[in-house]
């Protein structure tokens, strides 16, 4: 299918990922330098370079955010290093100021910022398009369609950053990210040995350098853009027809297949490079059809320049785009297929099943059992009785905080806003408690200047930090603090806090009376108070138990007689593990789910929990 | 050849493990394979989906009423996909409830199994049901229901031979190659109709 110069050598097909795919492609295109702040669904490109890392011989670095790492990048492709930086699109967000500068300076090495948008917004807080973007800092940008068109793309990629000196967006979405099969991988290529050369007038932009350097970003643009003109930077699937799709990203993928299976005479061109794009050959396209639907999921963004294009060389074909396909969400054939059926007058495919609404119930994600955040939470719980208090949460496991039986989050923006926020809500409600949330990760990731904000203006703010010494929610990565860092490396939370002014104290949630009296105490302080709720992310034991050929300690279950089913466990600490059977009015225990942590006992007022070992 | 399978269930249930194993299968024999997984937050007990595609597709996603087969972890779950499903689809469910605790918070009930089974049953052509819990716990295999589950595909609709998925398991779980092959066994020699079983 890939038209991309992918000359399958005889190694074997191995399933992969898009990001695995895309993080081989990276290793055999030269990059040796990775860094990365964990996001879904970018976070797997990193993890698969860092274990090649040896055999490569290649750095591969979890930063503490994105901005960072993104600047690592640049510093080792300013040093000639063929360098690769994956976020998922809003973590490009907090890295858009050194983004949006490099486009003028351009790396003499290599640079592919590896992007993840999340159409449908399967664990992300927004839709944002990257391909924006590509336009605003003025770089390139690469599309695959699946793994892969990844791995041979991002070869590619690497391969024109050098060529022309210029960072160069690698754009995937989570149907690409995580989508699955088997990938064949052509050579290796060895990057160049280069090393950092003194050029100030390139690398330090102060104004005077900036415009210069903006004048040769120009010229660069303009040969890269007659480049791709003939770089067969595309695929197309032919049939004479006077309709054509011009697709991009998985919707190239979805188009083909919808074109194939509704058996309907429709030309498909895919370009792989959208910015600059292949005009000549879109244009050559353009004219050749009298209709065009052009497929993208997100926002309109080839659709407008189409239609640029079909103005300036005065060409009629009708352009259809997002008036018959969605702005929002994610597609698959059927999208597809809806359009083309509108422009072909026929009908679309049948979808006519329609799922039962009163037998579906909610399944949202929640705290492991044996999670420790659940603790805090309830904790919380029982010292404010969710009255005025407000709380100003963060973005990680914790979030699930927002739900029953806690909802314990008033506003949730952005990675590390908690804190900020929390001084907004501070000032601005005088006479209530306001409560700050962030986990360990997030604190390092963008919690301390917020941080440093709320002790300089001595905001009335009582911080936890939920700290379960992982980046948990997207994987089990390492950040600062974590577990798993050699404590010679490792940071210290409070340490830094306490350096920093604030009032700290450390507990373990599972101390659960330490803990509200804790909270409360705090709150008679004024200023900035940090608590730190220490312990470790139940999953991280769990892969500390496996490494050492051990289970979870033996699980409970419920003496009965004991129990007067007050419903603390069940409605008010909710673990997943413990139910109450309507039926048989009985508190059950999922022996298979539970983890043996024994905070069921510890909040239980009657005693009713008690140990079986139930593993054997 | 080609074939959609949607797989359900909650996270935790070996889901994804699952679908690897179908696609490692077809991959085996040079059929087609694609795939989509679910990842990051929703993993954490929530409801999880995996969209199996062998033969020669290009796009990871099945689309809606294109699911040759249904394959669910959970009972409830299997409602929640069934518009996947195409008009003579195959549902292979097993009779596992994991009721998840959100529904005391909202005062609400798990759905009556009956009324799940015949909606089930009226919108595919076959309906296969698996008392998968029971199943892998006498196998002493409380992990191995999804592998139960792949049994019964394996006998009621092969994609490949039934020993090249004994291979590609045996490979990917060498130390619990024998207990998974046996639920795989019991799987593929428990493929019951819910006309036999559940409804009369």
């Amino acid at each position: 299918m890939t038209q991309v110069e992918s000359q399958a050598k005889e190694r074997p097909l191995q399933l992969q990922l898009g990001n695995q795919a895309t993080a081989i492609g990276l290793l055999d295109g030269g990059v040796r330098y990775f860094a990365a702040y964990p996001g879904t669904p970018s976070t797997e490109i990193l993890e698969e370079a860092d274990r090649k890392a040896e055999e490569y011989n290649a750095i591969v670095h979890w930063s503490t955010n994105e901005a960072v790492a993104l600047e690592e990048a640049i510093g080792a492709a300013f040093s000639g290093k063929f360098a690769a930086f994956a976020a998922k699109h809003v973590g490009l967000n907090v890295a858009a100021d050194p983004f949006l500068s490099i486009s003028y300076m351009g790396v003499p090495g290599a640079l592919v910022a590896c992007i993840a948008d999340d159409p449908g917004m399967h664990s992300s807080q927004n839709e944002q398009d990257t391909r924006w973007y590509a336009r605003l800092a003025h770089l390139p940008i690469i599309e695959p369609i699946d793994p892969q068109t990844a791995y041979d793309l991002a070869k590619k990629a690497v391969e024109i950053s050098h060529k022309f000196e210029t960072p160069i967006i690698f754009r995937l979405t989570t149907r690409i990210s995580h989508g699955l099969s088997p990938v064949s991988r052509s050579e290796k290529i060895e990057p160049p040995e280069l090393e950092f050369k003194r050029d100030p007038r390139r690398f330090v932009t102060i104004p005077a350098y900036a415009r210069e350097n903006k004048k040769r970003h120009h010229k660069m643009w303009e040969k890269l853009s007659e480049w791709v003109e003939t770089s067969n930077l595309w695929a197309e699937y032919l049939k004479g027809s006077k309709i054509g799709v011009i697709a991009t990203s998985v919707a190239g993928a979805y188009s083909w297949e919808a074109i194939e299976e509704m058996g309907v005479e429709v030309d498909l061109l895919i370009p792989y490079i959208t910015y600059p794009w292949p005009k000549k050959k879109i244009l050559e396209f353009l004219k050749s059809h009298e209709v065009i639907l052009v497929a993208e999921e997100l926002d309109d963004i080839l659709e407008r320049e189409l239609k640029l294009l079909a103005y300036e060389h005065d060409v009629r074909t009708k352009i259809h785009g997002k008036d018959l396909l969605p702005w929002d969400g994610e597609f698959d054939s059927n999208t597809i297929k809806h359009g083309l059926a509108k422009i072909l007058g026929i009908d679309g495919p049948n979808t006519d099943t329609v799922v039962r609404d009163d037998l579906v119930i909610p399944r949202p994600p929640t705290f492991c059992a044996g999670c420790p955040h659940r603790a805090t939470y309830f904790a919380l719980d029982r010292v404010f009785k969710k009255q005025d208090v407000i709380y100003s949460s963060d973005i990680g496991c914790y979030s699930l905080g927002v739900l029953p039986p806690y909802q314990a989050a008033d506003a949730l923006v952005a990675m590390g806003a908690s804190i900020g926020m929390g001084v907004g809500f501070a000032f601005s409600n005088p006479n209530r408690p306001v409560v700050a949330l962030i986990g360990d990760s997030t604190f390092w990731h963008t919690g301390l200047p917020g941080l440093a904000n709320a002790l300089w203006h001595d905001a009335n703010l009582l911080l936890i930090v939920m700290d379960n010494g992982v980046t948990a929610m997207t994987g089990m990565q390492e950040n600062p603090s974590a577990i798993d860092v050699p404590p010679m490396d490792r940071l210290s939370i409070e340490k830094t806090a306490e350096a920093m002014g604030a009032k700290v104290w450390v507990l373990d949630p599972f101390e659960e009376r330490d803990l509200r009296r804790t909270i409360k105490t705090a709150m008679n302080e004024p200023g900035v108070k940090v608590i730190v709720a220490r312990r470790p992310c139940i999953i991280l034991e769990g892969q500390h138990l496996k490494l050492k050929n051990e289970t979870f300690p033996p699980s409970v279950d419920v003496d009965h007689d004991a129990c007067v089913l007050c419903g603390i466990c069940y409605e008010d600490m909710a673990c997943p593990a413990i139910s109450f059977d309507v039926d048989e009015q009985k508190v059950k225990v999922d022996q298979t789910l539970c983890t043996g942590c024994l905070y069921c006992a510890i909040i239980c007022p009657k005693d009713a929990f008690f140990v079986v070992d139930t593993k054997q | 050849m080609k074939m959609n399978i949607l797989l359900a269930g909650v996270g935790g249930q070996g889901i994804v493990s699952l679908g690897h194993v179908i696609l490692q299968s077809a991959m085996k024999v040079g059929m087609g394979a694609k795939g989509a997984e679910t990842h990051g937050l929703s993993q954490r007990g929530g409801s999880v989906v995996f969209h199996a595609r062998i033969g020669d597709f290009l796009g990871p996603l099945i689309a809606k009423g294109q699911a040759d087969v249904l394959m669910s972890l959970e009972v409830a779950e299997t409602v929640r996909y069934i518009d996947f499903l195409s008009s003579n689809g195959t549902v292979i469910m097993s009779t596992r409830t994991i009721s998840p605790s959100i529904l005391i918070q909202i005062g609400k009930k798990y759905p009556q199994l009956e009324e799940i089974y015949q909606e089930v049953s009226s919108k595919a052509r076959n309906v296969y049901v698996v008392p998968t819990e029971p199943m892998a716990l006498t196998l002493g295999a409380p992990k191995a229901e999804n592998l139960i589950l792949l049994g019964v595909l394996m006998k009621v609709q092969p994609f490949v031979e039934y020993e090249v998925v004994e291979e590609v398991i045996a490979n990917r779980w060498p130390r619990a190659k024998e207990v998974n092959l046996q639920a795989l066994k019991a799987g593929y020699e428990y493929p019951t109709t819910i006309k036999e079983k559940i409804l009369p």
